[in-house]
């Protein structure tokens, strides 16, 4: 019998055992709570997981050698610099979404500890989808963020359209969950595996299983399961209503967190697993690119042209997201064409893939600082986020319409702020790319920029230049002040110093380019076997491997990248 | 006449698709949620049916989480749809007239 | 033998599925109808369970799917009691029309190229002809040896999400802190239902 289980390994997830612990904390605190207490405490203790989490994060983070990564529980989980990258992100919105709720839960009379705790919940989900390389593990990390997304979606009582929003949600999801399901099970049929790189192994082992009627449905099926989290384009419909009935600071964490999760997995799924060479158009490859890439432009289109004429900010940003999906699109097509190969030239590139994990990083403090401002406007249930109540906001609070504005113009992609970078790296790197469909696919993403200007300058327009109509309620919080502070310095150092976090890209994007394709892992396999051709790759740049534990724990996996051990 | 694995793929195939069908075209929340875990049931068809021909017990286990999964996501779905009843009577999905503007 | 129970059961099972989406009468009742509908699906499906060799499996569809989750649903459903004929009011849309013979359309294909076994014939030898198990396949015991060696994390990350769901179900179905437990709620709303005016005025009705 082989336990899969090393004690070491669970310093490999270490943050997210960091988060569930605090998590579970914040759900007992509520217990212990007296009756009419402000929960704010349970917010700060949350906070203080985020944190303690994000240190442990960052500790990983250097330990790690960039190009490689560590295998944990047999194989099912992995820790490498991609997965560090995704959670910093995902730590980070989490403590955000935290100090941004804090007083809007007052507000708007449901400030129960619980709430918290479900935000630590569904960001455990999300930093194990990033680093999941088992589809099952992955399945159920992607519940624990869905089930509690659902119900924060849900949290304020008084709402009804955060009700419906959530039922709403729930459907939609559970749906999307069934069909992501079904895939994985035709894959499993398929390949008889449900980990990453087993099933890579088989696909690269029989070309013909590749190109199979099983394969490709099973590939379909998961890419529409992921199509509905993310909100691609035919799978768009819920985002809207859900985006506009959500509490502020949920969407936010929505908007940020759950896009880029659903990302990672879009990433690790389709780029890494489903292969590169497998895809070309037309005859020969699977052909997974080529819906991708239709999906690309509807899901451009359908989201900039829905926005136009939206006159609710919080719709305008649902169907903005669903642009910035299609943008994010483009750069996981480009990045399918060969850039990601085990050539060490292209490990020194950013490439399409890297730019996207700056993309997404921009994104989100864009996002959390125009819902740090937006969070502000409304009470007991009711969200005023008419643009018409936005009227003269500008000069009534001036740090609210600034946050709006420079927020509106990051996501819009105005320079010098961070979300042009995104834009302008993210093109870059796909142009790169040399492929004239792709081309195509970036020239159309920079006409979905532009008329993207218009419905984001129009949120500038009426905090500027109108005049208030009506008096609504808009409450002040020191927390949504602080998220707005470091929410709009990041957005202006990101754009003005992008080399770190560039940097920080690449090597997160770095550490999923050797490929893994290890001979070892199955049950019957008694020591380690030395990885043949592969190893030479690898060998070259690396020490070899250095296997501290008895080989018996190590016979699950072991692929060839692996540096266990050596960094804690 | 031998079963084979087809045959029970051909039913859960058939499951699935009414499942999905019911999702589309049934509005009343429940039912569309009763649909969900029939398609859930279709796929741990699946996952044993493959398992039972691969001589592995994996879709085993694998159906076992999925009713886990089921399970958790029952408890959260019929919370929501309570609290969506006391603040709305009507279960259709099509009067969510709240979100139209 | 296999071949007869193989076709009961997979008739059933369609067929109550088919009762679950298009329940036999329409009106008030009709979800619970699916419902029930549901239930006996979920029979059919465990014998075909037991016919693959999945015992546990099958046991467990019973206790947990039917048992369990349909016991909560229908209790949902006489809780919620329903008094409006919710079937009436479905207008059948076009866009409904459209995606039901998209749905039907894409399952036809499904089940032609998997009922072709040249598609998966390919995959493994295996996969169409009876292979040999020992003893134990399906047996308890290696289900959990499985369950708790190669699948430990997924086991284990279970938990956290039954936890997770457990809170979030606790505090969305809980009434507001200070109102009224649930029953004292469902009886003004029954009351309101039946007498057509607000109940009394107790705070935290519905």
């Amino acid at each position: 019998m082989n336990i899969a289980f090393n004690v070491s390994d669970l310093l490999g997830i270490l943050p997210v055992l960091i988060v569930i612990a605090f998590a579970a904390l914040c759900a007992l605190a509520e217990v212990f709570a007296k009756p009419g207490q402000s929960r704010g405490f349970v917010g700060t203790l949350g906070l203080i997981g985020a944190l303690i989490a994000f240190a442990a994060n960052a500790w990983q983070w250097h330990g790690l050698d960039g190009a490689y990564s560590v295998p944990l529980f047999g194989g099912g989980l992995v820790m490498d610099a991609f997965s560090t990258y995704f959670n910093f992100l995902f730590l980070a919105g989490t403590a955000l979404t935290l100090v941004l709720s804090t007083k809007y839960l007052k507000e708007h009379g449901s400030d129960l500890g619980e709430f918290h705790a479900l935000v630590l919940f569904a960001a455990a989900g999300m930093m194990l989808m990033a680093q999941s390389r088992d589809l099952i593990i992955l399945f159920i990390a992607l519940e624990l963020m869905s089930v509690s997304i659902y119900v924060l979606v849900a949290f304020v009582r008084k709402s009804r359209r955060g009700a419906e929003a959530a039922l709403k949600y729930f459907l939609i999801g559970a749906f999307a969950s069934a069909i992501l399901l079904y895939g994985i099970a035709l894959l499993y049929g398929a390949t008889n595996s449900v980990e990453l790189t087993t099933i890579r192994r088989a696909l690269d082992a029989d070309p013909s299983l590749a190109n199979g009627l099983l394969v490709r449905l099973g590939m379909v099926l998961v890419l529409v399961g992921i199509g509905f989290k993310v909100a691609l384009a035919p799978f768009h419909l819920w985002t809207p209503d859900v985006y506009d009935g959500a509490p502020s600071p949920v969407t936010g964490f929505m908007a940020s967190c759950v896009k880029a999760a659903g990302f990672a997995v879009l990433i690790r799924v389709f780029t890494v697993t489903f292969g590169y060479d497998a895809m070309e158009f037309g005859a020969g490859g699977n052909g997974w690119v080529g819906v991708l890439y239709l999906l690309a432009i509807v899901t451009m289109f359908a989201g900039n042209l829905a926005a136009l004429p939206q006159s609710n900010v919080k719709r305008i940003l649902a169907y903005s997201s669903i642009a910035h999906a299609g943008y994010l699109l483009v750069g996981v097509v480009a990045g399918s064409f060969g850039n990601l190969t085990i050539d060490t030239e292209a490990a020194a590139t950013l490439g399409p893939n890297g730019a996207i994990l700056f993309y997404l990083m921009v994104y989100a403090f864009s996002t959390f600082l125009v819902f740090s401002a937006l969070s502000l406007f409304g009470k007991d249930g009711e969200e005023h986020t008419h643009l018409s109540d936005l009227a003269g906001m500008g000069f009534r609070r001036p740090f609210v319409g600034l946050a709006l504005a420079v927020g509106m113009l990051s996501l819009a992609g105005m320079p010098p702020l961070g979300g042009f970078f995104g834009k302008f790296y993210l093109f870059r790197e796909a142009m790169l790319s040399g492929r004239p469909e792709v081309t195509i696919l970036v020239l159309v993403a920079i006409v979905n920029s532009m008329i993207g200007l218009y419905y984001y300058l129009r949120v500038l327009v009426f905090l500027y230049m109108k005049e208030p109509t009506r008096e609504v309620p808009v409450y002040s919080s020191r927390g949504a002040t602080t998220v707005g502070l470091i929410s709009l310095a990041l957005v202006f150092l990101l754009g003005l110093f992008p080399g770190g976090l560039l940097t920080m890209a690449q090597r997160g994007i770095g550490s999923l380019r050797p490929v893994v394709t290890t001979p070892t892992a199955s049950l019957t396999a008694t020591e380690p076997q030395t990885p043949p051709a592969a190893s030479r790759q690898a060998g070259s740049r690396a020490p070899r491997l250095e296997l501290k534990a008895p080989p018996a724990q190590l016979k699950l996996a072991t692929p060839i990248n692996l540096k266990a051990t050596t960094t804690h | 006449m031998t079963i084979g694995l087809s045959h029970y793929l051909v039913l859960a195939a058939l499951l699935f698709g009414i499942g999905t069908l019911g999702v589309l075209v049934r509005r009343n929340v429940l039912v569309v949620f009763m649909c969900i875990e029939l398609m859930l049931n279709a796929v741990n068809l699946t996952f044993i049916a493959f398992s039972r021909y691969r001589g592995t017990m994996d879709g085993h286990v694998i159906s076992f989480f999925v009713m886990a999964v089921a399970a958790a996501e029952a408890a959260v779905g019929l919370a929501l749809i309570l609290h969506l009843f006391r603040t709305r009577k009507s279960l259709n999905v099509d009067e969510a007239n709240l979100m139209r503007h | 033998m296999e071949a007869f129970f193989f076709y009961l059961f997979a008739s059933l099972a369609v067929a109550t599925a088919l009762a679950v989406v298009f329940p036999p009468m329409r009106g008030a009742r009709a979800p619970i109808h699916s419902a029930i509908a549901l239930v006996a699906c979920f029979f059919c499906v465990a014998a075909t369970y037991a016919m693959l060799q999945a015992h546990l499996l099958a046991v467990l569809q019973v206790l947990v799917y039917a048992g369990a989750i349909m016991v909560l649903f229908i209790f949902v459903i006489m809780l919620l009691n329903l008094q409006t004929d919710e079937t009436a009011r479905t207008e059948v849309g076009f866009v409904k029309v459209l995606s039901g013979l998209l749905v039907l359309a894409t399952t036809a294909g499904v089940i032609g190229f998997l009922r072709n076994d040249d598609v998966l014939l390919p995959i493994s030898k295996q996969l169409v002809a009876q292979v040999a198990h020992p003893e134990t396949y399906g047996s308890i015991e290696e289900i959990g040896k499985l369950m708790l060696s190669e699948y430990l994390f997924a086991f284990e990350l279970t938990s956290i999400l039954l936890l997770a769901s457990i809170v979030g179900a606790v505090v969305i179905a809980k009434r507001d802190p200070r109102s009224t437990f649930m029953p004292e709620a469902l009886k003004q709303q029954l009351y309101r239902e039946r007498h057509g005016k607000s109940a009394s005025g107790r705070k935290g009705g519905a």
